[in-house]
């Protein structure tokens, strides 16, 4: 999927190189138990700890100590073991395939 | 409110309600407008069929989950893969109709031991109704909330697909 770059954030104006330059990109994230999404603005190397930390701020919502991080769509894939990546680390190395996310609580069943 | 280690009560008429009040929710949250756009089916009021996919390299495998909302929202929904030609699951001559998942938050199992006597099809999972109906073992912090939604359910499940999936049920 290509990803989603602000208008205007690009860093050099008429820039035809798609994601070579993005600066900001935008977020969507839902919380998968409370149902509530939001979307907001991150630097393209802002870690995925620090977007997770974003998105309680964005959601209104108070992390819960079971919280897990993932990818968003129809095969999310937990993102614990790189929260350290920036978004564009997390992006090239195919971690990540667009900038959507969700937060889930663990459940148990082992 | 769900609790470890105890059956679960079914209340249709609040089940129902709760899942009424859920389903455009979950909607908005998914960008849908529809359950038809997100190739969901609602066979009945208290069902909704969800189809998934697993992936072992290049091959994919198409399953069926029937989520029930008899004890909804007080319990999770009712969860098991079913025939996708019936709508149901009759163990054993549906059993490839299960995808073997080998998560630590999610397992699978064609025919678990029911308590009272007989077997279920047991989705081995904190947000589902059969879990606590088979009366299983579970952490505090693992146990169903009643803010929690069926969407849990369903991401709980298809993580498992994405991270564990070991092919069908023979």
């Amino acid at each position: 999927m290509v990803a989603e770059r602000i208008p205007g954030a690009s860093g050099a104006a008429g820039d035809t190189d798609a994601g070579k330059h993005e600066r900001e990109v935008m977020v969507h994230v839902i919380h998968v138990n409370e149902v509530e999404k939001a979307s907001f603005k991150e630097p393209i190397d802002a870690t995925l700890q620090q977007v997770w930390d974003k998105s309680y701020e964005e959601l209104k919502i108070a992390r819960q100590p079971k919280d897990i991080f993932q990818t968003g769509g129809e095969h999310p894939k937990s993102l614990m073991s790189y929260l350290g990546l920036t978004l564009a680390q997390a992006r090239e190395q195919k971690i990540i395939t667009d900038f959507h996310f969700g937060i889930a609580s663990e459940t148990g069943g082992a | 409110m769900a609790k470890a280690r105890e059956s679960p009560t079914v209340d249709v008429k609040a089940g129902l309600a709760a899942f009424e009040e859920d389903l455009p929710r979950v909607l908005r949250a998914l960008d849908a407008e529809s359950i038809e756009v997100l190739g969901w089916k609602r066979p009945s009021k208290l069902v909704l069929l969800v189809p998934m996919t697993g992936m072992i390299g290049d091959k994919v495998d198409q399953f069926m989950l029937r989520l029930g909302f008899q004890a909804y929202r007080t319990w999770p929904p009712s969860a098991q893969f079913v025939n996708p030609e019936t709508g149901t699951y009759v163990y054993p001559q549906d059993q490839s109709h299960v995808p073997k998942l080998t998560s630590p938050e999610c397992q699978s199992h064609i025919a678990y031991q029911r308590p009272n006597g007989g077997t279920t099809q047991l989705i081995c999972c904190s947000a589902t109704f059969e879990f606590y109906e088979v009366l299983h073992g579970v952490e505090q912090h693992h146990v169903w909330r009643d803010t929690d939604s069926f969407l849990t359910t369903i991401s709980a499940i298809r993580k498992a697909l994405a991270s564990s999936y070991q092919g069908r049920f023979p």
